[in-house]
């Protein structure tokens, strides 16, 4: 039996400061990379593998485990950063990230430990993550899928196609979480294409929602681990986020949704110095508590 | 004249297949996206209830569901119209299911024009394009009813995605039983010295009579049924171009689909490779919409009736 791992919210957010550094580092080491997306999650993702989860990173493949599916593929790098702090594989492994033949490439794809299938085109991973949670159903298991939704993404029509399959079909087993961060590739969701109210419009399809802070690693644990939030019911977690968390020159900033800071800027130099501090400060304080 | 043929109905024994396979394995599962009773699954979902759905007009789910659905390792068989598989869902065929490499079974039926007289919304003239062009995926088009149930059971004991073309209403039963795999494989209808006619699917019945109608004028045909058209099968290519001589005049392609980049662009790209002199001639609906009217109609007025290739092949070994 898989049991989640339940790290305590201290470590958990030095992880965290160490998954945003470790994003930030790929992408201004590569000078490519879609940040502002991937800083947004860090804590969403801290929190399903660190402590909601139930998952093995010495066996990806164990039958009973959570299944992830990264929809929002784009912002891959925090994906990355996040396996490789809990074990899949070595964090060395993420000086690959675009090289040639390299398994850390733009969007996830099969072969990396810890990712069950190819993902990043938009609206994608909630009907893939539906015909696994059917499988669950259908063989007795217990285990849930989580589908990791951007908030620009819900704009795809095939997301509600998705979402009447799962209230039809009461699969309380399959849990989307939209990283609401605001932004899109071009403009504010609600300038560009508005999609609120999004959980009036979830409750009306017959989902179970909830909101909550998306970067508060003790808040997203505890609602994260109460899922389903109805029996019976698919459940929607919107994590208001920041997109470019941690970086005080690109929150909130839509032109880092595909960018980050050029190699060898004062902004690079910057953005690195901001986070290695912030871990610095995590760390101190880990140390001294104890 | 056109041979009186024995005919079937590809639907009704694609239903039979999928329900001798549901009963026999238990992965086997059927999506419909509100077509189960067109696409006669509803024996089907009789049988084995709990391994059918059918997820509302909603293609792009589906396949997705079904990409999960593989994943997790079940083989889930996916049937609509033709083009709500390769045109609606066509992402999804490619990134869910090809991308991944999944063992996935698209049952489109309605392909080609066999759908006539819906009109072109519903026709499925481009699909083999599309799809052989896919990484991973095989392509198959039974010309008879044996082939469909050899063709459902081996893309369910294959491996990866598969793509297995039907048409539509009654359709000649013509003569032409693989022995041993069907994948990859080609069938020898007629020997011939002079001309070669390639087919696949539907037009490998005007493939026969065409050669019966050159026979009768003293012009020597063969004609190979092609149900594999990815993977094709290269030897059966390279016996086309020698026929029961040295080497046949023309080689003839007939296909119900459009002359880009389907079953005549297959077999071109294989004379290609093998740097034929031969002349090609590939038959097929021209580049435009096919418009309203009765299958056999608009085949013949696109000249894909066994007289008008007759006339064809007349006319082309006449200057070659």
């Amino acid at each position: 039996m898989l049991e989640p791992l339940k790290l305590d919210t201290s470590r958990m957010e030095l992880h965290a400061a160490e998954i945003r550094l470790n994003v930030m580092r790929m992408i201004i080491g590569r000078g490519k990379g879609h940040s502002g997306g991937a800083l947004s999650m860090v804590e969403i993702l801290t929190a399903l593998f660190f402590a909601v989860m139930r998952l093995d990173p010495d066996d990806p493949h164990h039958p009973a485990r959570d299944r992830f599916l990264l929809s929002k593929g784009h912002a891959c790098t925090a994906l990355y950063a996040t396996l490789a702090q809990r074990g899949y594989f070595p964090v060395s492994t993420l000086d690959t990230y675009y090289d040639l033949n390299s398994r850390l490439g733009g969007h996830p794809v099969q072969g990396l430990p810890g990712v069950e299938l190819a993902t990043g085109s938009l609206g994608h991973g909630p009907p893939v993550g539906l015909g696994m949670a059917v499988a669950a159903k259908a063989d007795g298991k217990r285990h849930r899928v989580f589908v990791l939704v951007g908030d620009g993404e819900i704009q795809e029509g095939v997301v509600w196609e998705s979402v009447l399959f799962a209230a039809h079909h009461r699969l309380d087993n399959f849990v989307m979480i939209i990283d609401r961060n605001g932004l899109q590739s071009d403009a504010e969701t609600e300038e560009l294409l508005s999609i609120e109210p999004i959980a009036d419009k979830f409750k009306a399809f017959g989902w179970a929602c909830r909101s909550v802070d998306g970067h508060d690693l003790e808040a997203l644990t505890e609602v994260l681990s109460s899922v389903p939030f109805e029996a019976g019911k698919p459940s929607l977690l919107i994590a208001n986020t920041v997109k470019g968390k941690g970086v005080d020159f690109m929150e909130n900033v839509v032109t880092y949704h595909n960018t980050g800071p050029a190699p060898g800027t004062e902004e690079a130099r910057r953005a690195l110095e901001q986070l290695e501090r912030r871990r610095e400060q995590l760390a101190g304080e880990a140390v001294s508590g104890g | 004249m056109a041979a009186e043929w024995s005919t079937f109905n590809p639907r009704e024994r694609f239903a039979k297949a999928v329900v001798e396979l549901g009963k026999e394995r238990d992965n086997c599962m059927v999506l419909a996206a509100d077509l189960a009773r067109t696409c006669h699954v509803l024996g089907f979902k009789d049988a084995r209830p709990d391994n059918f759905f059918n997820v509302g007009i909603c293609e792009q789910n589906m396949v997705g569901i079904a990409a999960g659905l593989a994943f997790e390792g079940k083989v889930p068989i996916v049937t609509s119209i033709c083009p709500f598989i390769y045109m609606r869902a066509c992402e999804q065929v490619r990134t869910d299911v090809c991308y991944n490499n999944l063992h996935v079974l698209f049952v489109p039926i309605m392909s080609g024009i066999s759908g006539a007289p819906l009109g072109s919304t519903h026709y499925g003239t481009e699909d083999l394009a599309v799809m052989r062009s896919f990484p991973n995926m095989k392509v198959l088009q039974p010309s008879n009813a044996r082939q469909i149930g050899k063709a459902i059971r081996e893309a369910y004991d294959a491996e990866g995605p598969v793509y297995i073309r039907l048409g539509s209403g009654q359709e000649p039963d013509v003569p032409s039983n693989p022995e041993g795999p069907m994948i990859g494989r080609a069938i020898q209808l007629r020997e011939g010295a002079e001309v070669s006619i390639l087919a696949s699917g539907y037009m490998v019945h005007k493939a026969l009579e065409a050669a019966e109608l050159l026979a009768q004028e003293g012009i020597s045909a063969g004609v190979w049924d092609h149900p594999s058209i990815k993977p094709i099968d290269t030897g059966a290519v390279r016996d086309a171009l020698s026929g029961s001589s040295n080497a046949v005049k023309l080689v003839v392609t007939l296909e119900e689909h459009n002359l880009c980049g389907g079953f005549g662009s297959a077999i071109a790209e294989q004379l290609a490779k093998i740097g034929s002199a031969v002349p090609l001639e590939t038959m097929a609906i021209p580049d435009l919409f096919v418009g309203v009217g009765d299958r056999e109609d608009l085949l013949e007025l696109h000249h894909l009736d066994s007289e008008s290739i007759v006339r064809r092949i007349k006319a082309l070994i006449s200057v070659t």
